[in-house]
């Protein structure tokens, strides 16, 4: 079963998340400076665009999207003798600098004598408290809670609180992977596709609606702004995720490309089968008419 | 320049290296950092390596939060450094 890194994979997502220069590098909030006017021939504006291209494929690479991480439950000593000598737990840190934080030993005494490995959450809290990473809390800020979520959709303002949960979690912890199911499941429930596009959430979105086969929104949004490719690459994304469907293997037999993969995919697979095809009929008159005048 | 150089020479004669505790921290606020040091030194005073550190009260989780490093420590008492009382007690905790 393909997974979420394997190359053909990527190259998909990264075609589909667009390359809209204006919006990747959209001035970030800093110190104010006058702007900045340089002289350039032909040859050296192409010779920009260039150079700011590579460097908009270097903001856009994806996060990674992995499965939930397992709760650590390992009990290391018991010692009855050291019971009722304590009122608080101990934590003990290894603060070898060339350690990688994985392999760390974070263990933890308890009152009651019992020695164990730290859970996830206390691991990244004292990894924080001892190695601290620029834009992360010790503590998770309240803004990743799921009743403040509500407010920040509503504001519209979906990449930021990725760009935090990204900052402050481990790409594999319940929190991070939380918070990015809520926004997904928001954006596709208002249709605000949009607001993701150029960004590097993209990629993460689409496999998330892929792998739950729930595209239909995501396909109609495309077509509405005449994405054609894009929603080809879609479609055989989602051949590559679930091959026993009936559309994978009917595309397969006829090898159909463009248009037609599309209406295959959407007689044998959508739920709104009207919507898209009404977007489809759109789409063609607007290509008839573009190409007649 | 002379009692500079001798100075940092005599660093180890005339007394024994030793892991203890050194308290640091404002008023009804201790904090103890594991040290490596010279037994004739000062509690609080030049030391040779910081260890770690132990915090004795406890935090918004209910946790005493303590950091070792345990690379250096291994050097240090494979060279043959003392430990102080309470510096027993904390690394005998994580065994």
């Amino acid at each position: 079963k393909p997974a979420f890194s394997d190359e053909a994979v990527q190259t998909l997502l990264y075609k589909m998340t667009g390359l809209d220069l204006h919006k990747v590098f959209r001035p970030v909030k800093r110190g104010l400076k006058p702007p900045h006017y340089k002289l350039m021939t032909e040859a050296q504006l192409e010779e920009a665009t260039r150079k700011a291209m590579e460097e908009a494929k270097t903001k856009l690479i994806m996060p990674p999207v992995l499965n939930e991480r397992e709760p650590i439950d390992d009990v290391l000593a018991e010692d009855k003798v050291l019971e009722g000598t304590e009122t608080t737990k101990y934590v003990f840190t290894d603060l070898s600098y060339s350690i990688p934080h994985r392999e760390r030993f974070i263990v933890v005494r308890e009152p009651n004598g019992v020695l164990r490995k730290a859970t996830w959450e206390e691991r990244d809290r004292m990894i924080q408290i001892f190695f601290p990473k620029e834009g992360r809390r010790v503590i998770p800020p309240t803004l990743f809670k799921d009743e403040n979520l509500g407010t920040v959709f509503q504001q519209d303002r979906h990449e930021d609180v990725l760009n935090m949960c990204i900052a402050q979690f481990e790409p594999d912890s319940r929190d991070y992977i939380r918070v990015h199911h809520r926004t997904y499941e928001d954006i596709e429930k208002h249709g605000k596709y949009e607001l993701l596009r150029s960004t590097r959430h993209f990629g993460g979105m689409v496999w998330y609606l892929v792998s739950r086969k729930r595209t239909d929104g995501l396909l109609i949004d495309m077509i509405n702004r005449d994405l054609l490719e894009d929603a080809t690459s879609l479609i055989t994304l989602y051949h590559m995720l679930h091959p026993e469907c009936q559309s994978a293997k009917e595309a397969k037999e006829g090898k159909l490309q463009g248009v037609d993969l599309i209406k295959v995919f959407v007689k044998t697979e959508s739920q709104r089968e009207g919507y898209i095809q009404l977007a489809l009929q759109a789409y063609e008159e607007a290509m008839a008419t573009s190409s007649a005048s | 320049a002379f009692s500079a150089g001798s100075r940092l020479l005599r660093g180890r004669r005339g007394g024994h290296v030793v892991i203890r505790f050194a308290l640091g921290g404002c008023t009804n606020r201790p904090f103890f950092r594991l040290v490596a040091a010279n037994s004739k030194r000062a509690r609080d005073g030049t030391y040779l390596e910081q260890l770690g550190c132990l915090d004795p009260l406890p935090n918004a989780f209910g946790e005493k939060v303590a950091g070792l490093n345990l690379e250096r420590l291994r050097y240090w008492l494979g060279c043959g450094a003392q430990l102080s009382r309470p510096a027993e007690k904390l690394l005998g905790r994580p065994g």
